[in-house]
């Protein structure tokens, strides 16, 4: 089946949830192709989890005073800083049968496509069931995955140039969840590809673009003016509405 | 009153229960972390289920509750098994 390779774009964080969504459901409803999307955040933001409690994962002062979006993904896992410049988040968006019923397969698959780009910007890494890329031990690479009304939604998060401090004031880190982490500061846990090779953010991109259509067929072309729409709608309405965020 | 406890899962998720009770069941309860589950949806039956939950309930038969939940309505969860939840009930509550 042809896949559709939709333009890079940067939105802000209720947007960007809303865009996902919006293409989710016109693949469910046959209206479009399955889809592989790369998109930045602009501003920074937060996303959380689906299960998250708010006040638990982020210091929302910190947000606000620097001006970081807050968003509550439609995806469990965890909360996530997006960077506007450090980073590439992309979806991966398709009719659930393509990716089989087998949760912890796909991820490994999707995350091989990621693992894929990196090799060939000379990065070894390796997934980290469920849901992590590391390279060197530590996190370069995160995702999540959904799988509704027939449809295979996962997201995930490459580093391309870390900002530990902005990360970790807006970040509440849990000392319960390093409890079984072999490293103590949540700064040594990350890593990124600038870090490790000094590319630039437009060769991670070409190089992820390129391994998630190795293979495929794959054709670039833009959302259609019923998912922007859509997605605008979605965006009103649940994720820039607080009581979506703040409903745990 | 409430009760609560959070908890890392080995090999799983971090995981939360925030329960309010009134001396003998669960009145509400909140489960909350960085898992996953399928169909999203499905944390509301959850919560539900554990609702009138007395509160002398051994950790076994919450799980065998939890358990039962999830497989009769097809819900999957994953970075905690039933054990770990019903586990952390009973963590909470004393």
């Amino acid at each position: 089946m042809r896949w559709r390779l939709l333009p890079f774009t940067g939105h802000r964080a209720s947007v960007n949830m809303a865009v996902d969504e919006a293409v989710a459901e016109a693949v469910g409803l046959g209206n479009a192709p399955p889809t592989i999307r790369f998109y930045a955040w602009r501003p920074s933001a937060v996303s959380i989890g689906r299960f998250q409690r708010v006040q638990d994962e982020v210091d929302l002062e910190a947000c606000a005073r620097m001006g970081v979006d807050v968003v509550r993904r439609r995806t469990g896992g965890g909360a996530v800083y997006h960077d506007s410049s450090g980073e590439i988040t992309y979806s991966v968006i398709a009719p659930e049968p393509m990716m089989g019923a087998d949760i912890l397969a796909s991820y490994r698959e999707v995350c091989g496509w990621v693992i894929a780009a990196l090799a060939d910007l000379g990065i070894a890494s390796e997934f980290a069931p469920i849901n992590d890329i590391l390279a060197g031990g530590r996190k370069i690479s995160g995702c999540a995955q959904t799988r509704r009304q027939g449809v295979f939604l996962q997201h995930g998060t490459v580093l391309y140039d870390v900002d530990s401090a902005k990360m970790f004031s807006v970040l509440k880190v849990d000392p319960v969840k390093l409890s079984d982490k072999a490293l103590s500061h949540p700064w040594d846990r990350v890593t990124s590809v600038r870090s490790l090779t000094g590319c630039g953010a437009g060769d991670l991109l070409a190089s992820l673009q390129a391994a998630f259509c190795r293979g495929k067929e794959c054709s670039g072309s833009p959302l259609t003016a019923a998912e922007s729409a859509r997605a605008s709608e979605l965006s009103r309405a649940r994720y820039e509405d607080p009581a979506w965020t703040f409903s745990r | 009153m409430e009760a609560s406890a959070r908890r890392k899962i080995a090999g799983g998720k971090m995981l939360s229960v925030r329960l309010e009770h009134d001396g003998a069941v669960i009145v509400r309860a909140e489960v909350s972390g960085d898992f996953f589950m399928h169909p999203e949806e499905a944390i509301d039956i959850v919560e539900e289920a554990l609702a009138g939950l007395p509160l002398s309930t051994a950790s076994k038969d919450i799980s065998i509750l939890i358990d039962r939940v999830l497989k009769e309505r097809g819900i999957v969860a994953i970075g905690f098994e039933s054990p770990d939840l019903a586990g952390l009930i009973r963590e909470a509550l004393e």
